[in-house]
């Protein structure tokens, strides 16, 4: 009998088990001597984090190709959203130390949860197989559920907020494992290149193939909160810990976006034609409803999930644009999107008193109550409305120049104007932190060292992205793109 | 020359971030300094330009810069400057220097803040005017935007929230338009390209052209402002501090109609034949709607905003009549208009920080409190409204000249827009300056300062050079606004008989 | 010997009842238990597949599904109790703190 020895290229494993060992490590240690527990976990797995964004660089230089018979690709794009997702994931941690403790949570399980949901998600970006999505999508999710309702003893919304997010996503892991069996049925086989080549081959069933996509776009269409599959999103984020809401808004969407991108775009990318349209509606849609509610919102942590959820329609205009290009834009896009998003979180953390969520007139004045942290919220809402040279230009001009050159030139008109009501609500916040006074009673702004560290990362990030730095990415996505297949 | 250029103003304003708020002075001298050097550097360059361009081929351009920027996508870091963008380059260097020399005293909070946004937007401006690439052109484009929204914004008056948005709004609109069309022209040869020298060479069909065209034109003729897409810019003129005022007159308002000139016309020549009669009505509804509704403006500042409207108009009557002499004419003209608006939002602003109010109604008889600035008033008022030796005559006298040959009912009715300009400046005059002294306030009301006149010397130079040697800038103007001209297929019915056909004689291409 | 299409009509139909009853039915449990009939209808089509194409994927995918869908229960239901004593209730539409 032929024995084959399986190709376990430990390089393309690394990154995941350096993160997914921090956790555990975490875990036990936390729970085997609990004295001075939190600090010292943090530390730890601040440095796991570090350590396996460290471990990519072996994947970034040998290039070790599918691995794992197929299941996991650390390819270029694997590396650069890995990147993105542990950096977000340390910035989370560093919020955590800081602000969940103060709802009583401890600390060790915040970094524990929020390290294995890393995990989830790395392995969502390199998935070669239907079944790593799976996995990856499932870790991410279970601790996340857990995340969003971390505050529940002190906040009753954030129990409810989990429940709420739990009930949804498992109703949509029903639709995303219905979907991979339907595409199962079509083709034959889980592996997302073989999936491809079946389809380019012509051997597919495209009546099952046709309902396993559309069964994939509305399972992966709930995690990134395409419309109308959002409903949760605003919600969620508003009961959950704001530390987790903005790890669901960076990580969660970074992450199922590149499934996303793995599964249609390169996978099923000849079977277009039965998918793209369907794309480009629900883009269209979450990008004018995510907007457009946006503008009526008055609740800031509100306003942010409405702007991500249409920044999810961005997303997927480069999505439907389809090509090199397309995943291009979708791979740059979500970095710059990442950084700028995070950004908005921290600058709301760092306003949030003690038991109520900050509306737009806790930014009044702000100008003059912080003047650094005004000038922070105002990078991030200049990137995340688009205005060059800032990150979230680059992003916007790269997928829709994607959308043009696959002749989707009404999807790219769409793209804009919605962009242009976005700027309406984007600067409205900065009205308020710059243009209008100061309430009497308003406090001064004390940043704690931890929202400093993170708030210099996200800005550091944001610019890395911007026009004339971001041209580096610009061409380290486009490489990364190309070599998706 | 062209990148330390832009980045000179950005420099200083990176370097002025690490002084503190309460050094009023130094933060002033020291922008001050960073302006002059970028001033200075400015007409440095346009002196090249001069030397450069005169009689040179069409399309040739001092200090070109030509790298990649991003090869796959055909984007390139092209800069460079020919005789019309550098008159606009050195315009920007000037009023730079003016808007920190004489407008910053009124400034009471957040001087820091105000001088980094005046030297952040003018990098951008002075992007804007050297770029030869489509992708850097927006960028600049729209990065405009950001540092104007917080002068006007936080330095404004009452309403100044409601203008930087309605400005930044309206703006944006139409410059996403137009990007979308930009990517569409640049997709459009085998090879994406952004360049502009080259995205000439490979013109679109003319039924292609309609479309992209409009994008640009809507994004352009809301930055002139044309007539219809003008509300914006009273409200933001009215509202913005004096510099924002200057800079936006001065300045912002010449990227759409330098638009026009640089990508609209000459990158679809076809449907800019096609739709040019709508532009030149609209243009015209433009002069006599300003003219009229600055007849009847009480606030000094307004009546000065809607002035523009009527100037743009007669820029954009220029343009669009595809001749020679319109389109030196236009292009002149809003030179002119820049340094003659921009002395009066300065001299406007000068009464304001004295008095606080620019009801022409509080006013009166100044004329005996300040005789000193009363005459630099009136020298600006007679440069504005086309006095033959100052800036505004030529280009007003060319626009005319140029749409009589396409139209004399347009030219008349353009004539009359001349004749509504002197009667509004000149009552207005007559109203503020003359007469008994209206209250005491006015009584006490000191004459120019040293400080501010050395703020107004320059644009005082600028407006006797400009109305006294005109044909050396139209000289270096020239190649450029030929071929421009060239490019409008204009039909045997329409062109301009003997001019035209001399004018193409004498040009190799 | 089932063929293949009549458990793919079977694992539709128990599909389509997941479906309802997380739509239809306001018992946070009774939601619970459609969404693992859900799950339980793919796993007949992965199941019904792997036999159509002869393959081991179908079942292997089976197993990794209901060790997920296991753990997502451990949670879920922690969450429900935790829900449970605050509220007293497990009814969907006493969750109103946040509303749509």
């Amino acid at each position: 009998m032929d024995f084959r020895p399986p190709d376990m290229n430990l390089w393309a494993a690394l990154p995941t088990a350096v993160v997914g060992a921090t956790a555990l490590v975490t875990l036990l240690l936390s729970v085997l001597r609990p004295a001075g527990a939190a600090r010292r976990s943090i530390s730890f797995t601040l440095f796991g984090l570090a350590l396996a964004a460290v471990g990519c660089l072996p994947a970034a230089i040998f290039r070790p190709g599918p691995s794992f018979q197929g299941m996991l690709v650390l390819d270029p794009a694997a590396v650069l959203l890995s990147l993105l997702l542990l950096g977000a994931t340390a910035v989370c941690v560093l919020l955590a130390s800081r602000y969940l403790v103060h709802d009583g949570v401890d600390a060790a399980e915040a970094a524990v949860l929020l390290t294995l949901g890393c995990a989830g998600m790395l392995f969502m970006v390199s998935a070669g197989n239907l079944l790593m999505v799976f996995i990856g999508l499932e870790t991410m999710s279970v601790a996340l559920y857990i995340l969003a309702g971390l505050a529940g003893a002190r906040d009753r919304t954030s129990h409810e907020a989990a429940l709420k997010y739990l009930l949804l996503g498992a109703f949509a892991t029903g639709f995303l494992v219905y979907g991979m069996a339907f595409v199962y049925g079509a083709t034959g086989s889980l592996d997302l290149r073989e999936i491809g080549a079946r389809i380019a081959g012509g051997g597919a069933a495209p009546g099952f193939l046709a309902v396993g996509l559309a069964l994939l776009l509305i399972g992966l269409g709930f995690k990134v909160a395409l419309v109308p599959f959002h409903m949760w999103a605003p919600d969620v984020y508003e009961g959950a810990p704001t530390t987790v809401a903005a790890y669901m808004a960076v990580g969660v969407k970074v992450a199922a976006f590149m499934a996303l991108l793995r599964v249609f775009n390169v996978a099923a990318g000849g079977a277009a034609a039965s998918w793209q349209a369907a794309v480009a509606w629900l883009a269209v849609l979450t990008m004018l409803v995510g907007n457009l509610v946006a503008l009526a919102q008055t609740s800031l942590k509100r306003l942010l999930a409405y702007s991500s959820i249409a920044h999810a329609g961005y997303l997927a205009v480069g999505l439907a644009a389809g090509g090199a290009a397309g995943a291009q834009a979708v791979l740059f896009y979500s970095v710059a999107y990442g950084f700028m998003t995070l950004g908005a979180f921290v600058v709301l953390l760092a306003l949030e008193r003690a038991d109520d969520k900050p509306q737009l007139d806790d930014l009044r004045g702000l100008r003059r109550r912080h003047p650094l942290l005004a000038a922070a919220l105002a990078t991030f809402m200049f990137a995340l409305a688009g205005i060059p040279p800032l990150s979230g230009f680059l992003g916007k001009w790269l997928l829709i120049s994607a959308a043009v050159q696959a002749g989707q030139v009404p999807l790219a008109v769409a793209a804009v104007l919605c962009s242009a009501i976005a700027a309406f609500y984007y600067l409205r916040i900065v009205v308020y932190s710059y243009m209008r006074e100061p309430a009497d009673d308003a406090s001064p702004v004390t940043l704690a060292a931890e929202t400093r560290q993170a708030l210099a990362a996200c800005l550091i990030g944001t610019l890395l992205c911007s026009f004339p730095f971001g041209l580096w990415l610009l061409s380290a996505a486009g490489w990364a793109a190309g070599a998706l297949r | 020359m062209l990148t330390l250029l832009i980045c000179l103003p950005l420099l200083g304003a990176l370097l002025l971030l690490r002084r503190s708020e309460a050094e009023r002075e130094a933060l002033r001298l020291e922008a001050l300094l960073w302006t002059l050097l970028t001033g200075v550097l400015s007409i440095f360059a346009y002196l090249h330009v001069i030397d450069v361009c005169t009689g040179a081929p069409a399309n040739t351009f001092a200090y070109e810069v030509n790298a990649p920027l991003i090869p796959r996508f055909g984007v390139t870091y092209h800069l460079g400057l020919d005789g019309i963008s550098g008159l606009l380059v050195m315009l920007t260097g000037v009023l730079g220097f003016v808007c920190v020399q004489g407008a910053t005293a009124g400034v009471k909070d957040g001087l820091k803040g105000f001088l980094v946004a005046l030297l952040v937007l003018e990098s951008a401006i002075l992007g804007v005017f050297c770029a030869l690439d489509l992708f850097v052109f927006y960028i600049f484009w729209e990065a405009v935007l950001i540092p104007m929204y917080f002068l006007i914004g936080c330095w404004g008056g009452d309403r100044r929230i409601y203008a930087a948005v309605k400005f930044f709004l309206y703006t944006l609109v139409g410059s996403l338009l137009m990007l979308v069309a930009l990517l569409f022209v640049a997709y459009q040869g085998q090879q994406p390209t952004f360049d502009l020298t080259v995205l000439y060479r490979q013109r679109l069909a003319p039924d292609r052209q309609l479309l992209p065209f409009l994008a640009f034109a809507l994004a352009f003729a809301i930055k002139v402002p044309l007539m219809p897409f003008h509300t914006w810019l009273p409200d933001a003129h009215t509202e913005a501090p004096t510099a924002g005022s200057i800079m936006l007159a001065g300045v912002l308002l010449k990227m759409g109609t330098y638009g026009f000139i640089r990508i609209a016309i000459p990158l679809f020549p076809d449907a800019a034949l096609h739709f040019g009669p709508w532009f030149v009505t609209l243009a015209v509804c433009g002069i006599l709607y300003g003219a009229l509704v600055a007849l009847v403006q009480p606030d000094v500042k307004k009546l000065v905003a809607y002035s523009s409207v009527a100037h743009l108009g007669f820029v954009m009557l220029g343009l669009f009549s595809f001749n020679l002499l319109g389109l030196q004419g236009g292009m002149i003209q809003q030179v002119n208009h820049g340094v003659s608006t921009g002395a009066l939002f300065l001299l406007v602003g000068l009464i304001y920080e004295r008095r606080h109010s620019r009801q022409i109604a509080d006013f009166g008889g100044l004329f005996t409190q300040m005789p000193l600035y009363s005459r630099l008033f009136l020298l600006t008022v007679l440069a504005s409204v086309g006095l033959p030796g100052l800036c505004g005559f030529v280009g007003e006298y060319l626009v005319l000249f140029g749409a009589s040959q396409r139209s004399m009912a347009v030219a008349a009715l353009a004539g009359v827009g001349v004749i509504l300009a002197a009667a509004y400046l000149l009552w207005m005059f007559q109203r503020v300056f003359y007469g008994p002294v209206a209250s005491d306030e006015v009584r006490a009301m000191p004459d120019i300062t040293r400080p501010e006149l050395l703020s107004f010397v320059p644009l005082a130079v600028l407006m006797v050079v400009l109305g006294l040697f005109p044909s050396v800038f139209l000289k270096a103007a020239e190649p450029t606004m030929q071929w421009v001209q060239q490019q409008v297929p204009l039909t045997a019915a329409a062109a301009v008989p003997e001019t035209g056909s001399k004018l193409r004689r004498g040009v190799a291409h | 010997m089932t063929p293949p299409g009549l458990t793919l009509a079977l694992s539709a139909l128990l599909f389509g009842l997941g479906v309802t009853g997380v739509l239809v039915r306001r018992n946070v449990l009774v939601v619970y238990m459609s969404i693992e009939l859900m799950l339980n209808a793919a796993n007949l089509a992965f199941i019904a597949f792997g036999r159509l194409h002869g393959g081991l994927d179908g079942q292997l995918f089976v197993f990794f599904s209901m060790v997920v869908a296991a753990a997502e229960v451990a949670v879920g239901l922690g969450i429900v109790v935790a829900v449970y004593k605050q509220l007293h209730s497990v009814d969907v539409d006493q969750l109103n703190l946040l509303k749509f």
